[in-house]
């Protein structure tokens, strides 16, 4: 297998704060990797570095072979990176279908072309009952699906979800975690940070553990559960 | 084309009913006066829908297009009275240049977000204006007097009746409105919405915002900058302060708010009916000075406290949070 992201000695700063302090994985094809680490620890940081949302303050990342360190948002997101935010960021006085649509035009000039794939995606992600429905008038929890579709829609082939299942019920969740699958079989690798464990645990494939700004373990959802720092610094107080 | 068709039937309607009555009205006219508002209708139409692109479509509020108007207007002045040049070659000229400028300036102006790209537009026109008023060449103040009465014609795009210029005129409004039809459900259209939406949320699903921004500016500032050509061929005399000055800025933004921002037809409505307001109310008061001015504010305060989306929402039924059902989906879906 190749490495499809690579994130080498990674640094942001923010002023004094260090959100990130010298990070360094990478993300095998077709694989699922959680991140996971408590609040501030840096997740979404690291990820606004990899999709060009603003630049690392030293180190590198490396997507399919191509140094993406200094590219803008939307180059990344030609080459191959779907992302989704943390907050939903939907265009809210557009239609459910049309946000999607907008992503489909990444990979697609024509707007018959687009307009197919985006069926496709909506039917994907369960947003079907609301293509005409503005975007600003979703629950979080159906925008955070929105996200997914945007994201999706695009035809990345590495896809970072930002904590799209927070808040989601237990019948919820198994539909996130059955999309996520079948994602993955669609042949795009993930990355996802996810607080609740029970997902993180079932769906990945290998876990990285970030507390504050530093990577603290790195292995296979059982490796991680068992490493002492892990329960020590975080797991302990989470998984009860 | 057949799909189309079907999809836009009760656009097609709507403009054709229209377009017969805009070609026929004229025909019932015995007085100059309508044929002038109608014929200055169609110059603020142009510009509002060129303003649309940039401020409607892509949402970035320039208050100095008066700047792009005032380059087409000079092009037909200049190109008449020193070189002789039909409108018909120097109307072009002067949307090459103003795409130019808005090329130029673009670029570190939209970098620049809400209130302060509005104010850097503001004082850029200006500053433009403040040029050509010390410009020799162009006539400074006194500005540009191209009344060519020997030779009024086709070439010259001057007429002695009003006929011919509100037709021409016309012929524009339609051109851009149907140019606007076309973008509107476009690939550039799209984007321009989604720029307006959330642009961070438009850069990360693949948008160059930069760059589609500086295009919807170009777009606008060449339209406009028709407008200004051909008004300058209707009145024959320009100076600064005729084409140039703040309030034509500010009455091009107030058509398209007015009227409806980022639609296809807002800026016509809005041009109609500010155009028949101000018209009428400054030949009705103009015994008493400024009284046609307050009866103008006043409408326009109404029109925005009880339709805030523009006189265009008059037309439009309201869309209702709208969930589809299994059965519709599946209609929809195929
Ligand atoms: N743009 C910013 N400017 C200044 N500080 C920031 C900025 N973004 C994040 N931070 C800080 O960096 C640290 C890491 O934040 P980050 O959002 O990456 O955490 P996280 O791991 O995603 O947490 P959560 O689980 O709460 O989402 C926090 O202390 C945060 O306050
Ligand atoms: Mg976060």
């Amino acid at each position: 297998m190749n490495s499809i992201l690579e994130i080498k000695n990674a640094t942001k700063k923010f002023g004094g704060l260090i959100a990130n302090d010298n990070i360094t994985f990478s993300v095998q094809e077709g694989e699922i990797v959680g991140l996971v680490g408590p609040n501030g620890a840096g997740k979404t940081t690291l990820f606004n570095s990899v999709s060009g949302a603003h630049s690392l303050t030293s180190g590198q990342v490396v997507f399919n072979g191509e140094d993406i360190t200094k590219k803008k948002p939307y180059e990344i997101c030609k080459l191959g990176v779907g992302r989704t935010f943390q907050i939903p960021q939907s265009l809210n006085e557009m239609s459910v279908f049309e946000n999607v649509l907008v992503a489909a035009l990444n990979r697609h000039g024509s707007i018959s072309v687009a307009k197919e794939h985006t069926q496709k995606v909506i039917a994907m992600c369960g947003l079907a009952s609301f293509i005409y429905m503005h975007a600003g008038n979703l629950n979080v929890m159906q925008k955070k699906r929105l996200e997914i579709a945007r994201a999706l829609a695009t035809e990345p082939k590495l896809l970072l979800l930002d904590e799209t299942m927070a808040g989601l019920s237990g019948v919820e969740r198994k539909e996130a975690i059955n999309l996520i699958q079948r994602i993955k079989i669609s042949g795009i690798t993930i990355l996802m940070i996810e607080h609740v464990m029970e997902v993180v645990m079932n769906v990945s494939d290998r876990v990285v553990v970030l507390t504050s700004g530093r990577l603290l373990a790195e292995g296979t959802p059982e490796e991680v559960t068992q490493n002492q720092q892990v329960i020590n610094a975080y797991l302990g107080g989470m998984t009860n | 084309m057949k799909n189309y068709i079907e999809a836009n039937s009760h656009f097609i309607i709507k403009f054709l009913a229209s377009l017969l009555v805009a070609i026929l009205l004229p025909l019932f006219i015995k007085t100059p006066f309508p044929l002038h508002v109608m014929i200055l209708i169609c110059i603020w139409a142009i510009m509002g829908m060129g303003w649309n692109f940039i401020g409607g479509y892509a949402g970035q509020v320039s208050n100095g297009h008066a700047l792009f108007y005032g380059i087409g207007a000079y092009a037909c002045g200049i190109g008449m009275k020193n070189f002789n040049a039909s409108p018909w070659i120097t109307m072009w000229v002067g949307v090459i240049i103003s795409i130019g400028v808005a090329f130029v300036l673009g670029a570190p102006l939209l970098r620049l977000k809400g209130h302060y790209f509005a104010l850097a537009t503001m004082a850029i026109a200006e500053c433009g204006r403040i040029i050509f008023l010390n410009w020799n060449y162009v006539g400074g103040a006194t500005g540009v007097d191209f009344l060519n009465k020997a030779e009024p014609g086709w070439y010259t795009l001057q007429f002695t009746s009003k006929y011919p210029y509100y037709y021409i005129f016309l012929t524009f409004v339609v051109l851009i409105l149907l140019l606007t039809k076309g973008l509107d459900k476009s690939k550039f259209g799209y984007y321009l919405r989604a720029i307006k939406a959330n642009e961070d949320s438009a850069q990360s699903v693949g948008i160059n915002t930069s760059r589609y921004k500086l295009l919807a500016f170009m777009l606008s500032a060449g339209v406009v900058s028709l407008a200004g050509s051909l008004y300058a061929n209707y009145l024959q005399y320009i100076d600064p302060s005729i084409v140039m000055p703040l309030n034509v800025s500010m009455m091009i933004c107030l058509v398209t708010v007015m009227g409806g921002i980022g639609t296809v037809i807002g800026p016509v409505i809005g041009a109609i009916v500010l155009t028949v307001i101000s018209e009428y109310t400054r030949a009705t008061f103009s015994s008493i000075s400024g009284f046609d001015l307050f009866i103008y504010g006043a409408l326009i305060i109404i029109i925005v406290l009880f339709l805030p989306n523009g006189l265009i929402s008059l037309f439009r039924r309201k869309q209702k949070i709208r969930i589809l059902t299994p059965l519709e989906m599946e209609e929809r879906m195929r």
